[in-house]
């Protein structure tokens, strides 16, 4: 295990993409982390006097219409967006990863049924669908976690589904089936194992769009409510002030395409060092 | 002066394990209307010679020696003016015949663009002509109209379109690369004989490439064997069919089953090569046959043959032809 | 294609039936009394059993019977039509404007492939993906109406205004729009013309003597339009999507707006229709797609084999 991710780091490196959107990633999840320990302000403190600065000494990147630091709801914005999408993933892999193992080792009618009710939830916009959700059952984080989540489903369960397949066809799991082994084990010793890398990919990719729907949601005001802090809630709350400070509008923007762009580079990257075989053309 | 001459040719390609050797210099001509086979095992260079000759190599290959056409260097042409060599001056017939032509476009627009692309035509003229071109491959324009999309006809008639494609502007050469291996082996007969009676009918020179030397006795005067990018064996068709000299052409002929002596009766096994195609990445210091040659001796495995003449325009690159009668 | 309605018809209706908030209750507000309320909900059917509503709605629908809104209290188609005046030029413009990026800029990508010029095209692609629509129209508010002053930073004035105002109103929008769905197809037009570049049939064309150029445009880019189409078909929902979140950030009276608005006030036979109607164009998206695919590709317009 250890020498597989030793020699998947050491091809990384010679990746561009790998090394670019992993460093991006990193410092990411470092300023998220950050927030647990430190923060420049508390954003819970609302200083009206301080109401819109310009970057200063003690604001690093200005105030907004309370007071609050941007640089430390960035940060916490930061936190928002990962643990949103992180269980967003949680909730996809648990019940997509089953059903795509399921299909793959069941066919027959099961298959048809699972990937029927695939195609039929893909093709609903999703963003429709999560605000039905989220304004049916009310704003909030926990809500829109289950919105984005409910749309991981299927593009695990496909995923896992079109690895597993393949993985169906090799001899050594006919040889574990001659074994009498149960698919349902067969399933999770052999075949799992052996979609991880496609799984890690995906995730990350899914990561990526995560984060997006989650600033889309709270931009909306459908997601995280105040007072926590989401950088698609922050471009909300900017808008109104377009004209007195502009800059509102940059950064949390600016967050939520760095961070995307990295994971998006991340995971490509990951996937050509993963799998050779697809490196052709990207 | 000889239509086409190749001369010390070596073509390297770029992989990612570096570069490799894949033809090491190989010598030949043709004269006009002449017919020249070339064989060899898959993976001899044989392909690539020819796509040297069509400066149709991937962009990570470089080309060393010279290709003389009409005792013009076009291995120095610019891309405009290879452009205007291939399909005029030299046609080609792939492989494969079910990719090798475009799924969207109808046979006729593509039999019809060598000749909008070399020959000043009007629209009739051309039309006119492409369905001369169908006649002469034997597909009748009543039953095979232009409009026709190459997924409706089958592998032999879509490898005549492809022959129609190659001969549409008459060049002076034409190359067949394995024109018949993806076909039905009754199919297979027929498109050599076309190739072949084409070739005479307009007086193409052919370069016809194959693993099998039936096909190269059927339809060549001369014949070159090839073997990990070097030239074995060189003459008369007739000659070096008659009196093969190299001890791996010989091994080549072995491996060909002969009628009569099928498993139920003969008793004798298929002779088969030992040992592979060499790695192109390894380097051999000697003959680079010799590793499977079983008449290989120390001055085998220490420095390379060079090709010579063992009788008049029949030459071998070997220490120890075999010399029968 | 009618069968697929019926299904996401009834899927939409059900879903909708168990959802909880009582449209009764909602338009006359919290304080209404309990018999009111009764009268209300037997003057919109609300007291009949489920599936008698449900055929009721089904042939309402195929009437063009849409019902009344009860929060607006005009008829929904009314309603609707209102905005899709606005919404569907606002998607076809996107459409276009995104094609007419993506496209060439593929095109050029793949024609330079490995060189400095692809790289390029491969940043563009990559950061408009990343970039979020909703702040790409602010930094476009922020650029063209705060800074340069040139275009109005929302609203939108109606087709009565004149087409020239009008046209303006939407221009950012558009662009908004069109940005993230430029660079996912540049991306896959770029990677299909690679793919398509390595066939067989391309090397025949080059052995007639096309040129690279000539081989390019006769030969390789009807090919590889074929999975280009299908992502085009693919982002009409993900189009969709944008224009709930794009109409909203420049306050547009359109049907992203209008079903963000009646989710949010739990209209609900607005919300059903709504949905239905977006269905329905998916559906009538996928048909079209599936027609050009027979327009590109001879082998999909029926066998007729010689």
């Amino acid at each position: 295990m250890y020498e597989r991710l030793a020699e998947v780091f050491s091809h990384g490196m010679k990746n561009r993409n790998f090394v670019a959107g992993g460093i991006i990633t990193i410092v990411f999840f470092g300023v998220a982390l950050l927030s647990y320990v430190w923060s420049p302000h508390p954003i819970e403190n609302i200083n009206i006097s301080d109401k819109l600065l310009s970057p200063n000494t003690k604001y690093l990147l200005g105030t907004d219409h309370f007071g609050r630091d941007i640089l430390s709801m960035l940060i916490m914005g930061a936190k928002n967006s990962i643990i949103v999408a992180f269980v967003a993933i949680g909730i996809g892999l648990g019940i997509g990863v089953p059903l795509g193992l399921v299909a793959a080792s069941q066919r027959g009618w099961t298959d048809e049924l699972i990937m029927r009710f695939n195609d039929f939830t893909l093709a609903f916009p999703s963003l429709i669908s999560a605000i039905m959700i989220t304004a049916i059952m009310g704003p909030g984080a926990v809500n829109s976690i289950i919105a984005i989540g409910i749309f991981n489903i299927p593009v695990f369960a496909r995923v896992v589904r079109g690895a597993a397949l393949n993985i169906w066809k090799k001899e050594f799991i006919l040889a574990a089936l001659s074994a009498g082994k149960s698919k349902a084990r067969i399933s999770l010793e052999h075949v799992l194992p052996n979609t991880a890398s496609v799984l890690i990919v995906q995730a990350t990719i899914q990561f990526a769009i995560g984060i997006l729907a989650e600033a889309g949601l709270s931009y909306l005001g459908l997601g995280t409510q105040p007072p926590a802090a989401s950088w698609g809630k922050m471009l909300n709350e900017a808008q109104t002030f377009l004209h007195f400070a502009p800059q509102l509008a940059i950064y949390p923007g600016l967050a939520i395409a760095l961070t995307v762009l990295g994971l998006n580079l991340f995971g490509d990257g990951l996937r050509d060092v993963l799998d050779p075989k697809l490196r052709r053309n990207r | 002066m000889k239509l086409l001459e190749i001369k010390n040719l070596y073509v390297t390609i770029d992989t990612l394990d570096g570069p490799l050797q894949i033809i090491k210099g190989v010598d030949f001509s043709i004269e006009k209307g002449e017919r020249l086979g070339i064989v060899g095992e898959s993976g001899c260079g044989k392909s690539i010679t020819s796509l040297a000759i069509m400066a149709l190599l991937p962009d990570k290959s470089k080309v060393k020696g010279q290709i003389l056409l009409n005792g013009e260097e076009i291995n120095l042409f610019n891309k405009e003016q290879m452009c205007r060599i291939r399909g005029d001056k030299i046609g080609m017939i792939f492989q494969e015949p079910m990719t090798a032509l475009n799924p969207v476009k109808t046979i006729g627009d593509q039999i019809a663009e060598s000749l909008i692309l070399h020959r000043n035509m009007k629209k009739r003229q051309i039309i006119h002509e492409v369905e001369q071109l169908l006649e002469s491959v034997d597909l009748p324009v009543e039953r095979f109209g232009l409009n026709l999309y190459p997924h409706q006809l089958s592998g032999g008639q879509r490898q005549r379109v492809m022959i129609a494609m190659a001969i549409a502007c008459k060049p002076d050469i034409l190359i067949a690369d394995e024109p018949t291996t993806a076909l039905d082996v009754t199919v297979q007969q027929q498109i050599l004989e076309l190739i072949k009676e084409l070739a005479i009918k307009f007086g193409m020179s052919l370069i016809m490439i194959s693993h099998d030397l039936g096909v190269i006795a059927q339809t060549t005067q001369k014949v070159m064997i090839m073997y990990a990018g070097q030239v074995m064996e060189q003459g008369e068709t007739s000659q070096v069919f008659k009196h093969m000299s190299h001890p791996y052409t010989q091994g080549l002929f072995a491996a060909i089953p002969k009628p009569g002596s099928s498993r139920l009766e003969g008793k004798k096994r298929l002779s088969t090569i030992p040992g592979s195609v060499p790695d192109p990445k390894s380097t051999v210091q000697g003959c680079i046959f010799a590793p499977r040659c079983s008449f290989s001796d120390d001055i085998c495995r220490k420095s390379p043959p060079e090709q010579s003449d063992i009788a008049p325009g029949h030459n071998v690159r070997c220490f120890h032809p075999v010399m029968e009668d | 294609m009618i069968i697929t309605l019926l299904v996401a018809s009834s899927v939409v209706f059900f879903v909708l039936e168990i959802l909880p908030g009582d449209p009764a209750a909602v338009m006359l507000g919290i304080n209404a009394e309990a018999d009111t309320l009764a009268a209300l909900r037997a003057e919109l059917g609300l007291d009949k059993p489920i599936a008698v509503r449900y055929l009721g709605w089904l042939g309402d629908l195929v009437q063009g019977d849409l019902g009344i809104s009860y929060t607006y209290d005009v008829p929904v188609s009314e309603l609707i039509m209102e905005r899709v005046i606005l919404s569907f030029p606002l998607a076809i413009l996107s459409i276009t404007l995104s094609t007419l990026i993506a496209i060439p800029l593929g095109i050029i990508a793949a024609s330079n492939h490995t060189k400095p010029m692809d790289f390029l095209v491969m940043i563009f692609s990559q950061l408009g993906i990343a970039i979020p629509n909703f702040w790409f129209a602010l930094l476009l508010i922020i650029f063209f109406s705060v800074f340069m002053g040139v275009l109005p930073a929302g609203g939108f004035a109606g087709w009565d205004a004149g087409i020239f105002p009008a046209l303006s109103s939407l221009l950012l929008p558009t662009i908004a729009l069109a940005l993230p769905q430029a660079a996912i197809l540049t991306r896959v037009t770029r990677s299909s013309l690679l793919e398509v570049l390595k066939e067989d049939y391309i090397r025949t064309a080059q052995a007639k003597g096309s040129s690279s150029r000539r081989t390019l445009w006769r030969h390789a880019l009807r090919n590889a339009m074929i999975p280009v189409v299908t992502i085009m078909g693919l982002q009409f929902s993900f189009l969709l999507a944008g224009t709930i979140i794009i109409e909203n950030v420049f306050y547009l009276p359109g049907i992203g707006r209008l079903i963000f608005q009646a989710i949010a006030q739990r209209d609900l036979i607005v919300v059903k229709n709504l949905v239905i109607l977006l269905a329905a164009s998916v559906i009538v998206i996928n048909f079209i797609v599936d027609m050009l695919y027979a327009v590109i590709d001879p082998r999909l317009r029926g066998a007729q084999n010689v």
